[in-house]
């Protein structure tokens, strides 16, 4: 027998709508980032390579390469790296019930950094750049969360602190590892990874790595409910009939794996998952079910915009793209926690 | 078609095929196998020189951002992670903007600019003294001027041979060269290391296999250099004098502290060029006893 079906406030909040509004917009972004650039493209001219480019228009123009070679993959590799980065951070924040809980502030980052720059000192194919960054990603949070641990909890403060610390240490292991290699091919490209930003995407790397992250944020978005008895704490999820440990170790994979695919992509992009979580949680509420798709949303637009602003502020040179992205992301780190505080006292 | 008739629409014909709206039509066929490139794009200081070498400096439209080389002022200058080190993203539409139809472009960058439709010159990932002469050759063959890069290259051959006949017999003066700040030097596979030892003189930073090297001040003071050379970017030389323990090695006890000059940076560069260095500054400045006038002076 069923019973009356819930009102409206009560019923869970739903993905679907989340996502496609969030996909829909991210796409209006990223074609007007298509559009924008040093080079001045008609927008007619844009969407005829763009329809040429998947089979539905006619010849391709002059400046094709510019939209489909150039600006296109810079436009879906900042919306993998953001749309990876803000689902990362968020999942990470549920699991660890900490605010301030980001691949960069945990260390994952750092630690999918020197990853990578490990596989390019050891030529290694891309796949294999992928593995060791996603290896070396989970040994940081793994020593992260060890080292964090008291007996019975898993404060704060002292993952922030620790996550400092390992960040600090994978960063200089990185550099250790530019000083010591002697191999000036692959001291050149690490100097590039080491650079960040989105100006190498191209698309024998994101054929790759953009199904991956796709793959990653639905998988993501699939733990929802788990994630969200997680953040009532972990003896009321188990209470609630959650199995703790296995739940937190998929979503620790998962958001290890997310991070190692923005770094192989762009490499070291500061804020985002610390941020864009928190915005998200103040646009469409906490419930994980829409937090998550609005968080990867936009999160991909906001690098897809800093990474236009990027590109064509200071022409012919290029802004490095963390830079643009600590100039959003410091004033609202600064806001979050001052808001924090504010909860703290009141 | 009557012949007079034939000729004209003949010469019409090749002059809409001239035309740049039809070049343009035809695609990327003009500037990937018409004749030598007109707008080059040189992302490496060395290439750019290697173009003034050959007076081929006209055809470059944009440069390295720091490259140091005579002639290149008003250029346009695009930022490139030339220097190991440097770690600075490089705006690639900056490069298609200026219609380039030869980029060259150091290895590194061969799946950023590879997929972009424009011929693209790979110098060696190493420049030396036995990789350079290739690629003086390679690009002055690209450009058309293969007699050219030839005589620039037996012109070097000789100023080489020339040097190695007057420093042959004598003594190896150790020398420490800073390039940025204290101990910042430079290892084997520099081309500096190749210059000081051309012009007869030990590198202190030798023993290590790479371009450079950071030796610590007491290695440094340990080894006595007898000449201090100091690129234009190191700190001011009487700060370098007053450093501690410094006033007791033998190179600056005997005022043989030395400074290659702004405006003559160039010579550091690996290109044909390093050898007027070696001539101009660094035979004299550790051998002074092969330029008696001078020293008298």
């Amino acid at each position: 027998m069923h019973g009356p079906p819930p009102s409206r406030a009560l019923r869970p909040p739903r993905t679907w709508p989340v996502a496609v509004t969030g996909g829909a917009l991210l796409a209006l972004v990223a074609l007007a980032s298509v559009g924008f650039g040093i080079i001045a493209v008609p927008w007619s001219t844009v969407a005829g390579d763009l329809l040429a480019a998947v089979g539905l228009g006619g010849a391709a123009s002059d400046d094709h390469i510019v939209i489909v070679n150039l600006r296109l993959p810079r436009a879906l590799g900042a919306s993998c790296v953001g749309g990876a980065l803000g689902t990362a951070g968020c999942m990470l924040q549920a699991l660890l019930r900490n605010p301030l809980a980001s691949p960069t502030v945990i260390g994952t980052a750092q630690g999918a950094m020197f990853g990578a720059v490990l596989a390019i000192a050891l030529g290694l194919s891309r796949a294999g750049t992928l593995a060791t960054s996603f290896t070396m990603s989970v040994g940081a949070v793994t020593l992260v969360l060890g080292m964090a641990r008291t007996r019975r909890a898993l404060p704060v403060e002292s993952v922030v602190v620790t996550g400092m610390a390992v960040a600090l240490m994978f960063m200089a292991l990185a550099r250790l590892l530019l000083a010591v290699t002697r191999d000036e091919y692959a001291l050149g490209r690490m100097t590039q990874w080491l650079a960040g930003g989105l100006w190498h995407a191209n698309w024998d790397e994101l054929r790759m790595l953009a199904p991956l992250t796709v793959i990653g944020v639905v998988v993501a978005c699939a733990c929802a409910r788990s994630l969200d008895l997680l953040a009532l704490g972990e003896a009321d999820a188990h209470r609630l009939g959650l199995r703790v440990r296995r739940v937190g170790t998929v979503v620790l994979v998962g958001s290890c794996v997310l991070t190692s695919l923005a770094i192989c992509i762009g490499g070291m992009v500061a804020f985002v998952g610390l941020i864009v979580p928190h915005a998200c949680r103040r646009l469409v509420g906490p419930t994980h079910a829409v937090l998550l798709p609005a968080s990867a949303s936009l999160g991909a637009m906001l690098v897809v915009v800093t990474d236009t602003v990027a590109r064509t502020a200071v022409p012919p040179q290029e802004l490095p793209l963390t830079v643009v992205t600590s100039l959003v992301g410091v004033p609202s780190f600064l806001v979050i926690l001052r808001a924090l505080r504010g909860r703290r006292q009141g | 078609m009557c012949p007079r008739r034939r000729v004209l629409c003949t010469v019409a014909l090749v002059a809409l095929a001239c035309s740049p709206a039809c070049r343009r039509a035809l695609g990327d066929e003009r500037r990937l196998g018409g004749g030598p490139p007109r707008r080059v794009v040189a992302l490496t200081c060395n290439a750019t020189d290697i173009f003034a070498c050959l007076g081929e400096l006209d055809r470059v439209v944009a440069v390295e951002e720091d490259c140091p080389a005579p002639g290149t002022e008003g250029k346009v200058r695009i930022r490139n992670d030339d220097h190991v080190g440097k770690a600075k993203a490089l705006n690639v539409e900056a490069i298609l903007a200026l219609h380039p139809d030869l980029v060259i472009a150091k290895p590194a960058l061969r799946e950023v600019l590879g997929p972009l439709g424009v011929p693209v010159l790979w110098p060696p990932v190493r420049m030396d003294m036995r990789t350079m002469p290739q690629f003086v050759r390679q690009i002055a063959a690209t450009l058309g001027v293969g007699a050219r890069g030839e005589d620039v290259l037996r012109a070097m051959a000789a100023k080489q041979e020339r040097l190695r006949r007057r420093t042959a017999g004598l003594p190896r003066v150790r020398v420490y060269y800073e390039s940025t700040g204290l101990g910042r030097s430079i290892g084997r596979r520099s081309i500096l290391h190749e210059m000081i030892e051309l012009a007869g003189g030990a590198n202190l930073g030798a023993a290590a296999d790479k371009p450079g090297i950071v030796l610590t001040n007491e290695a440094i003071l340990a080894a006595d250099p007898e000449v201090i050379v100091l690129s234009p970017f190191a700190d001011p030389t009487d700060e370098v004098v007053a450093r501690p323990g410094w006033r007791r090695s033998s190179a600056v006890r005997h005022g043989r502290v030395h400074r290659i000059p702004l405006d003559r940076r160039y010579v550091l560069l690996a290109t044909p060029r390093c050898v007027d260095g070696c001539e101009e500054f660094l035979l004299p400045w550790l051998h002074p006893e092969l330029f008696p006038a001078e020293t008298g002076r």
